[in-house]
């Protein structure tokens, strides 16, 4: 049987014609901007790793546990992790009693760190998206 | 991206019944501008136009809806491009879409789009306190879901926002349902409706010799506080080209418009959760194959976690 190319190294070389072989022939704006946009998301799919999501769910799930005598989150039903941590969060909302403080500095703190995770793992699609060729060589 | 043979005959041949004379179309060229909408420019022996083409339903919003917005507010005498017809059933190009003037206008300073000088952000400043003094029955035909009270409208801009994001995402973001709560919570009176253009600032205003000649994009228009727009212009289109002071003095110079800190923090929000949930549509659309574009997968990433992590830094506190 013959090994396949991995799934990173074939998006890494999109990432790379494109860059070093097709943007430099083309005049058209708009195609520019497609072609420099189309750079990052490839750069992006070559480096981003694996799906975060299950350990994310897993975290939530643990810190929700945690503070399950939390009125909050007691209060917060019985749905998927995101649901009960929704609730707990709106229920959150407005208050500065101990359970609402609670909430956002566990739950809250949890959720914001990982936004911040993915900001950075996308960061050079953000500079794709303003016409700048992303910074980051994926290699 | 420019039309195929065909399309371009479906387009001269439809053109022609909307202008009641033969239109023969020349050249097409894709504006690389816009994500809501395709722009194509359109050269014809009638002159050049735009058009403004649906792209599968990104940020949730009707191109019926804007062009019904801007012949109402052009019939106004409100400093809109003309619309010249909407084709909404897509089979003249594939996409439904509406058909504007094509307005020449001289590069902005810099090659940026965003940069306005003095006088260009009086005049624009001075439109946007038109159009929110101008009065909403103009539009009641145009929208879709209209306020019972002024106070009600920016509690159903909320439930709009969060329903697409919900629709579009398929799961719960909790941060999300978060920003929701806190905005309904938090949110201001409000005594009169105004028509609010929703995607206000510099990049969506056409000037020539610091004259605003149009102002553009009306896809996100609607019945609300006119804070909404210039927090838009301040925090959002404008945040990279003036510093806030700048913005408020120039707001308070021309326009009369002041607003404590504690408004200028909720709209800021409201902007911010506005821009995290639409963003979440072009998401779904790349997903889903509608729209392939890449900006679409850029937006619905990127751009709607930033959206979202400043919205998060503001919802992390009561408001004062």
């Amino acid at each position: 049987m013959s090994r396949r190319p991995t799934d990173g190294a074939m998006w890494a070389s999109v990432a790379s014609t494109l860059r070093d072989t097709v943007l430099g022939s083309i005049q058209d704006e708009y195609t520019q901007l497609a072609t420099i946009a189309l750079i990052g998301v490839a750069d992006y799919a070559a480096t981003r790793g694996a799906d975060p999501g299950p350990e994310r769910r897993a975290r939530l799930e643990s810190a929700l546990e945690a503070l399950h005598a939390n009125p909050l989150v007691a209060a917060a039903g019985s749905g998927t992790s995101a649901e009960r941590a929704a609730a707990a969060l709106v229920g959150a909302v407005g208050r500065d009693d101990p359970a609402a403080t609670e909430v956002r500095s566990v739950i809250r703190t949890l959720l914001v760190g990982e936004l911040d995770e993915d900001l950075q793992a996308t960061s050079g699609m953000g500079e794709a998206f303003r016409g700048r060729l992303p910074t980051r060589d994926p290699a | 991206m420019t039309f195929s043979e065909e399309q371009t005959a479906a387009l001269a041949a439809w053109m022609s019944e909307q202008f009641g004379r033969d239109v023969e179309v020349t050249a097409c060229r894709r504006v690389a501008t816009g994500h809501s909408r395709a722009m194509v420019r359109v050269e014809t022996n009638s002159g050049a136009f735009m058009v403004r083409m649906e792209q599968g339903g990104v940020f949730g919003t009707s191109g019926v809806e804007e062009y019904g917005v801007m012949a109402a507010l052009g019939r106004a005498g409100y400093p809109v491009a003309t619309v010249r017809g909407a084709e909404e059933s897509g089979r003249v190009l594939g996409r439904p879409f509406f058909l504007m003037d094509w307005i020449d206008v001289p590069p902005p300073p810099g090659g940026d789009e965003r940069a306005m000088d003095e006088d260009a952000a009086a005049s624009f400043i001075e439109a946007l306190a038109r159009l929110h003094s101008l009065d909403t029955t103009l539009l009641t035909g145009a929208f879709g879901d209209l306020p019972s009270t002024p106070s009600e409208a920016v509690h159903l801009q909320i439930d709009r926002w969060a329903a697409l994001y919900r629709r579009s995402v398929g799961e719960t973001v909790p941060l999300l349902e978060e920003g929701a709560a806190w905005l309904h919570h938090f949110a201001p009176p409000l005594e009169r409706l105004s028509i609010v253009h929703g995607d206000a600032g510099p990049g969506n205003v056409l000037f020539r010799d610091g004259r605003t000649l149009a102002v553009t994009d009306w896809e996100f228009s609607h019945l609300g506080d006119p804070a909404e727009d210039w927090s838009f212009t301040l925090a959002i289109r404008g945040r990279r080209t003036r510093s806030a002071d700048e913005w408020k003095g120039l707001f308070e110079r021309h326009a009369g418009f002041t607003m404590t800190d504690a408004g200028w923090l909720y709209w800021e929000a409201f902007n911010l959760f506005k821009g995290a949930c639409a963003n979440t549509s072009t998401l779904a659309l790349f997903e889903a194959g509608t729209n392939r574009s890449p900006n679409m997968a850029i937006i619905g990433t990127h751009l709607h976690q930033t959206f979202l992590r400043r919205l998060a830094s503001i919802t992390a506190e009561s408001l004062p």
